[in-house]
């Protein structure tokens, strides 16, 4: 149990660091942060959902399921950005 | 347990609250995509509107809702390993935490309708009212059952043997916190 503690709190840790860089990366205004942060956005919502919600421990279907939804989050946003 | 989530029928939490995240979070990417859509229509008028909402509050509301996330996740092995007053009192961390979100939230919803921003003002406002408001009710409603939850648990309804109901509202909490994932980068920041 004190593994899986561990491990939350360094998901928690890395996904503090990205929401800060993801915030800054905004606020530049660069030419190339659109496609930075929806890339960035996809790791949080990997790491939310493998970690804290544990489809680490779910049967393969509900993981495909997860990365199927992550990549048209992606393709989405690339063709419409 | 985690051998028996293992089987497509049993995910953490339960198969009915998996097909409702599955159903949701495409239910916003399609919202997301429309509203994508309609910004490279309007690609001016969407910027000029983006500047009226602040990303550092956005930004601030992001970190409360995943520290409530990283509560909720912790308080399932606290309870599964029959440690519930820690499993209590990380409960009770997210439900402030979830509070502290629509404070904050709403405290931004009344300073756009202060400024007369409403839902027609134009087609930005009319995706954001409609998209964050929907999960502003998501987190009202997780409110209540992680509300539930945490008197659930201090009564010893829910222990070590018996915690189903609390890893199914953890799940809808995470749900919460996905959806917030996907709407805050597009609405405040790109």
């Amino acid at each position: 149990m004190l593994k899986e503690i561990k491990i939350n709190t360094i998901t928690l840790t890395v996904l503090l660091v990205l929401i800060i860089a993801i915030f800054l990366l905004a606020e530049n205004k660069a030419s190339s942060s659109f496609s930075i942060i929806a890339s960035l956005t996809a790791i949080k919502f990997m790491a939310v959902s493998f970690q804290f919600m544990e489809t680490k421990k779910t049967n393969i279907f509900w993981k495909i399921l997860i990365c199927l939804f992550v990549i048209a989050f992606l393709i989405g946003v690339s063709v419409l950005s | 347990m985690n051998q028996q989530h293992k089987s497509i029928y049993y995910p953490p939490g339960g198969i009915l609250i998996w097909f409702l995240i599955i159903l949701e979070i495409f239910t916003f990417l399609g919202g997301i995509m429309v509203f994508l859509n309609y910004r490279t229509e309007e690609l001016t008028l969407f910027q000029e509107a983006q500047q009226q909402l602040n990303p550092l509050i956005g930004t601030i509301n992001t970190i409360v809702l995943i520290i409530s996330g990283y509560f909720i996740a912790n308080s399932i092995h606290f309870i599964k390993n029959g440690e519930n007053k820690k499993a209590a009192r990380s409960i009770l961390i997210s439900l402030l935490l979830g509070v502290t979100f629509l404070i904050i939230k709403s405290v931004e919803y009344y300073a756009k309708i202060e400024q007369g921003i409403g839902f027609s003002d134009n087609t930005f406002f009319t995706f954001y009212w409609m998209m964050t408001g929907f999960h502003f009710i998501h987190v009202l409603l997780g409110i209540g059952l992680l509300t539930y939850m945490y008197i659930g648990i201090n009564k010893n309804t829910y222990h070590s043997e018996n915690y189903f109901d609390v890893e199914s509202s953890a799940t809808y909490w995470h749900l919460c916190d996905l959806i917030w994932i996907l709407i805050f980068p597009i609405f405040y920041l790109i």
